[in-house]
């Protein structure tokens, strides 16, 4: 039987918590170093088993703002290059047949880059042509964005890498 | 070497010291401070002419500091504090391109007895509490006293560039922040990018006076006296001229070692003047921003660089930066005060949870 990779991670995780942080001072740079080490192994941890689910959604749903959005700066012609550049992501094939975790991270920080500048945009549009419907699902779609990505970071946050 | 350390040897340092000094120099002991995230800090034991004296080294390493402030810009905060009354190490010598460290920019400052961390601060117990209750007013107290100091009269407005006006404060601490983040930020943040306009909209203008500002304080930073004194102020990368409940908001637990509120109406009246919620509020959710800002900017920057062999910038991330970005997209679109009601005097002590032992 060959051992999954979040269960090699908890073992290891496990042995440095167990056997060798209590066996160093408290406040230096080898605990630190530990310390670390299990943050960002419990991130690892976290990223292979909820990582995927958790891009695949966040993409579809960025991909869904950014939509409503390039309708907007059409409308107003604002930045062309901003609407290209959506108008190609939003184009896309369906994102459920990539698995690859590195894809869905690169495909993922390109659309946050993108949703950043139509903040970014926006704020800066005068507010009569800028629909306050668009900017109120931003809002929404940014909390519900921390919320639920306290899944991948939650047990993280609680350690202190001191 | 852990953490990167770079300190030369013993016989090196005798020289460079001696050569400074003008006197014969012997290199008693060398020990780094932990955790030094901001910069390089060692502490050094040095026979000059046959007495013992104590130094403290500090510098930034070639991956840099954590914040963008120069090591000039903290030397000249310690020098001119030095003439004041205002407790501090005696700043000993800037210098920069010398060969002693490569040409990397250091400060030497006299070294004081007493220790970051207070020994038994955490303790559960009646004289825990009595002493947690000791160092939270004498922080006021001390704050209060760097707060109220003429800044002007001691030269500070010569090198720390002050708001045009006190209400001016936060809008100018706003623009160079916001406009640093969005130079050297590594990725795109668009929790950041929107918070960002929520604070513009709840900047305050009703800032009494210019302050000189320390920024990181508190147990972990000062240097304390077993008995819960401050013996001397210490790390000012962050010190700027502006509205001073941004030091309220970033005592990382020590105002909050009690309770917090009452820590705050202690503070008002040492300064004989009242914090407005709109400030404490405003600078609680601006510190926030700002540590993700030096987090990312600074540290997670020279990490993705490889230039930082440290490990702890990739959990910083992960732990602290994280977790603020997560309170302001929980707050902002908010009425700032009320999101502030709800996550003030919740800090956790991170320093003071070490228990003195740094």
């Amino acid at each position: 039987m060959i051992l999954s990779l979040p269960d090699l991670l908890s073992r290891i995780s496990d042995r440095l918590a167990e056997d060798v942080l209590p066996a160093l001072t408290t406040a230096g740079w080898p605990a630190s170093h530990v310390r670390s080490t299990l943050v960002l192994l419990a991130y690892a941890q976290s990223l292979l088993v909820n990582g995927p689910s958790f891009l695949v959604h966040e993409i579809a749903a960025i991909r869904v703002l950014l939509a409503e959005g390039k309708a907007v700066l059409e409308d107003n012609g604002f930045q062309q290059s901003l609407i290209d550049d959506i108008a190609e992501v939003t184009a896309e094939s369906d994102l459920i047949t990539i698995s690859n975790l590195d894809d869905l991270q690169a495909i993922f920080s390109q659309h946050q880059a993108l949703l950043a500048d139509l903040i970014e945009l926006g704020h800066s549009a005068p507010a009569a042509v800028w629909p306050q419907t668009l900017r109120t699902h931003i809002d929404c779609y940014l909390k519900d964005y921390a919320k639920r990505e306290k899944v991948l970071f939650g047990e993280v946050i609680a350690m202190s890498p001191l | 070497m852990l953490s990167g350390a770079l300190i030369p040897d013993n016989n090196r340092i005798a020289d460079y010291f001696s050569r400074k000094l003008g006197a014969d120099c012997k290199t008693l002991s060398v020990k780094q401070s932990f955790p030094g995230i901001s910069r390089q800090t060692w502490l050094l034991k040095m026979e000059v002419s046959g007495e013992e004296q104590g130094f403290v080294l500090r510098f930034d390493p070639p991956w840099g500091a954590s914040v963008p402030q120069s090591l000039k810009h903290e030397w000249l905060v310690y020098s001119h504090l030095w003439r004041t009354a205002i407790p501090v190490a005696e700043a000993l010598w800037y210098e920069d391109g010398q060969d002693f460290l490569g040409g990397l920019p250091l400060m030497v400052r006299r070294f004081v007895d007493g220790s970051p961390g207070i020994p038994g601060l955490a303790e559960n117990s009646a004289q825990g509490r009595k002493l947690r209750r000791r160092v939270a007013d004498e922080h006021v107290e001390q704050l209060a006293r760097l707060h109220l100091l003429d800044w002007k009269a001691h030269g500070f407005g010569d090198f720390l560039n002050p708001p045009e006006a006190p209400g001016q404060s936060f809008r100018k601490e706003f623009d160079y922040w916001s406009r640093f983040w969005r130079t050297n930020k590594t990725a795109p943040f668009p929790v950041i990018s929107e918070a960002l306009y929520w604070l513009e909209d709840n900047i305050p203008q009703d800032t009494p006076r210019i302050s000189l500002v320390k920024g990181n304080n508190g147990v972990g930073e000062e240097i304390w006296s077993p008995d819960g004194r401050i013996v001397a102020f210490s790390d000012f990368e962050l010190a700027t001229l502006g509205d001073s409940a941004m030091d309220l908001a970033f005592s990382q637990g020590t105002l909050e070692l009690c309770n917090f509120d009452a820590s705050i109406r202690y503070y008002e009246q040492c300064v004989g003047h009242s914090v407005s919620p709109e400030r404490l509020a405003f600078a609680g959710f601006w510190i926030k921003f700002k540590a993700i800002a030096c987090l990312n900017c600074c540290l997670m920057r020279g990490f993705l660089a490889r230039n930082d062999p440290r490990l702890a910038p990739a959990a910083f991330e992960l732990t602290s930066a994280k977790a603020y970005e997560h309170q302001l997209a929980a707050a902002m679109g908010r009425n700032i005060v009320e999101a502030w009601a709800e996550v003030s005097g919740r800090e956790r002590g991170s320093y003071a949870s070490l228990g003195g032992q740094s």
